[in-house]
């Protein structure tokens, strides 16, 4: 491909309608990354999707870190209703000028923020509140089985859109 | 990190976006290895925390680039 045919870049007054989307990505970010702080501070298998969960050591774990995960959760869905925002806006304005591929990527990045919303929801207010249910281990067992699989996904839909973009 | 790879001026140095597309491509493969059994918790934690710390510099430099 000659350099004449490259896809390109913003530039000058054609780019404004990339800062505010922009910001928006990074601070959505930052949220993310003190999020993952959060949840790495935190009992593992009450935090972290677990293949072969034992649900009573993740129950008791849970209510251990229940703190630590609840916080997490709080700024992680904050963060990704942000980060989601300012993909949708990458996505409609600045990505196709940058490259042909980069809008799937952010498509993938809104979509794998709109997955998290879930996960960090109910990381700060269902399972926490659940494991401390007397009689609740059948229903937290369940919902922390949905937490692990949409942990999955949302991270596989990070991963194939961080790629991407 | 592949599209921005290959743009005649990335907006962050490359080896930046080297590494941003290994964690991405680590979280995809721990991912996809939960569904064969392997507990690679920890891998997705890092790729997740080691992109949003790229995400942030990638973030910047748009708004910097898209400034009004």
């Amino acid at each position: 491909m000659s350099r004449a045919a490259a896809p390109a870049r913003v530039t000058g007054n054609e780019a404004a309608p990339l800062f505010w989307p922009g910001w928006a990505v990074a601070v959505g970010a930052l949220g993310v990354l003190l999020t993952s702080v959060l949840y790495a501070v935190s009992p593992p298998r009450a935090a972290l999707p677990m293949p072969n969960p034992l649900f009573s050591a993740a129950l008791l774990d849970m209510l251990a870190g229940r703190a630590t995960l609840a916080a997490a959760g709080t700024v992680g869905v904050v963060s990704d209703v942000i980060f989601a925002a300012g993909a949708l806006v990458m996505l409609a304005y600045g990505s196709a000028s940058r490259s042909r591929l980069a809008p799937l990527g952010w498509a993938g990045i809104a979509l794998s923020n709109l997955i998290f919303i879930a996960v960090d929801g109910l990381a700060a207010g269902v399972l926490p509140r659940v494991a401390a249910l007397e009689g609740g281990a059948a229903v937290f067992a369940g919902l922390k089985l949905a937490y692990d699989m949409a942990f999955i996904v949302g991270t596989m839909a990070l991963g194939w859109a961080g790629w991407r973009c | 990190m592949s599209s921005e790879l290959l743009a005649p001026r990335p907006a962050l140095p490359r080896v930046v976006l080297w590494v941003g597309l290994g964690l991405s491509l680590a979280g995809l493969l721990g991912a996809l290895l939960y569904f064969a059994g392997l507990n690679l918790a920890l891998v997705i934690g890092l790729a997740i925390g080691g992109g949003a710390l790229i995400f942030i510099a990638y973030g910047v430099q748009l708004a910097r680039a898209g400034r009004p």
